[in-house]
């Protein structure tokens, strides 16, 4: 619970304050105005939507690891994308 | 890439006799067992990483529990520097609510730049409360005293609350919010997100809006709560929890209780938005007391049994950690948070959103997001309606 996710920054839109994120094989668009001086390479904690801070390589793969023995991330991958039907409220944009 | 924190799917459905929500979770909620097997250095290492969004709650929770077990104690000193940076992350998920989800409720942008800012201020404060990185560690050495630089750091979070969220200094917000009149005076008059959104609620007649009979979880020993927790339905339990057969609530809403603007307001939206901006006043007070070790920051107390539980409040409710060592390994290892409360499908946000008025759709849909916004899950959710 209360999970933050750690993530690759693979690309920067810097008019927009967005990045493009990698986790796997997973791609999704993420903003960046809460951090600063984020870099493509960088690894971020990504939570609902922003990325919170950026982290070591190091400690991104540790948590990636943790994550993937607790089976969260196969699931996740599994289950993605999965969109849904109903209309998401403000904090499902979080 | 949802979210492997899982998330609430939430649905209120018209019937003949009023409006029914279901409330369905696929929070993790037993992810912590993964930590079985493993010794207790490894597991106070890999928890705050992997429940990363209240860190600090998480290890506070995690490293009471264990010395519990272990029948040690913190220092007075490592237990008041503990509960300030607790205080300096509550502060921050709270504004994360107010700078970000607040302004949408009123159609306003996002203060994204206020909210980074109080990111970088709050990983200073963070940084020089915890300078080794071991302060929820079991042999926690942090520096004796006050943090250096760390005044100036609370000043500039005191420069920031002020401007940004109160309108005036946090500690005369506190005396005001003890006397309804003067509340209302600041909500009409002062100019922030904040005080726009709860002035707002007072000129649509919804200040009062979501009242329910769900008590707040009762004071409960360490001994109750350790029994329930171990008992053979504890999967159950850790998803669903009631006490004494009933749901309950804790949140900010049930810590500040029972706050005066209840009598004039009652225990609905707008009183339950104030509890959230008392929490941050408050947060900030703790800190600037100093973190020589507060009176709030009781130890618990020692078994050695091999069995602990451990105990904070974090930003959105009470945060309950039960570890089993046995031969240097942890055998068992169980988290009761509070969503699990106060999202339950028979809990308080469930039967806030059942007494909603009768209103066209997109009214509903605005007033039952004010209201999962006021009581905080944490995680992301959809709402249908």
């Amino acid at each position: 619970m209360c999970l933050a996710i750690p993530a690759r920054i693979t690309s920067i839109d810097v008019a927009a304050d967005t990045a493009k994120v990698a986790l796997g094989p997973v791609c999704k668009e993420i903003s960046l105005a809460l951090i600063e001086d984020a870099a493509v390479g960088d690894y971020v904690l990504v939570h609902v939507g922003y990325a919170l801070n950026k982290i070591s390589e190091e400690e991104a793969q540790r948590t990636l690891e943790i994550i993937a023995e607790m089976g969260l991330l196969e699931e996740e991958l599994e289950l993605e994308p999965g969109p849904t039907s109903s209309v998401e409220g403000t904090g499902g944009q979080r | 890439m949802s979210d492997p924190g899982g998330s609430l799917d939430i649905q209120l459905t018209p019937s003949s006799g009023g409006l029914v929500c279901t409330i369905a979770s696929t929070r993790p909620v037993a992810a912590a067992s993964a930590f079985v097997g493993r010794t207790p250095q490894e597991t106070t290492a890999r928890l705050p990483l992997l429940f990363s969004i209240c860190a600090r709650a998480q290890a506070g929770a995690c490293a009471a529990a264990f010395e519990q077990a272990f029948g040690g104690v913190a220092s007075p000193i490592i237990r008041g520097r503990r509960e300030a940076a607790i205080a300096a992350e509550t502060i921050r998920e709270h504004l994360w609510r107010i700078l970000l989800d607040w302004p949408a409720i009123l159609d306003e942008p996002p203060s994204r730049e206020d909210m980074a800012a109080v990111l970088a201020l709050s990983n200073r404060i963070l940084a020089r409360l915890d300078p080794a990185g071991d302060l929820f560690g079991l042999d926690a050495s942090s520096a004796a005293g006050q943090a250096p630089g760390l005044d100036v750091l609370l000043a500039d979070l005191t420069d920031l609350l002020t401007c940004k969220v109160f309108g005036i200094a946090p500690e005369h917000w506190l005396q005001l919010i003890g006397d309804p009149a003067s509340f209302e005076r600041w909500c009409r008059k002062a100019e922030t997100v904040a005080a726009r959104l709860l002035r707002s609620l007072l000129e649509s007649g919804e200040a009062s809006l979501g009242q329910t009979p769900i008590a707040a979880l009762p004071t409960v020993s360490d001994e109750d709560l350790l029994a329930r927790m171990m008992a053979p339905d504890w999967a159950e339990f850790v998803a669903r929890p009631t006490w004494q057969g009933q749901p309950r609530e804790t949140s900010p809403f049930t810590r500040v209780y029972p706050l005066p603007l209840i009598e004039v307001y009652g225990a609905g939206l707008l009183v339950r938005l104030a509890a959230q901006l008392t929490e941050v006043a408050t947060g900030l007070r703790l800190l600037s007391r100093g973190t020589a070790g507060s009176a709030a920051a009781q130890p618990t107390v020692a078994s050695g049994t091999g069995i602990g539980l451990g105990r904070v409040f974090a930003a959105r409710g009470l945060l309950a950690h039960l570890v089993r060592v046995e031969d240097g390994r942890v055998r068992d290892y169980r988290v009761l948070a509070p969503t699990e409360w106060n999202f339950h499908p028979r809990g308080v946000v469930a039967r806030a959103l059942e007494g909603l008025p009768p209103s066209p759709e997109a009214q509903l849909r605005r007033q039952a997001e004010l209201l999962i916004t006021a009581i905080d899950p944490c995680v992301a959710f959809t709402l249908t309606c």
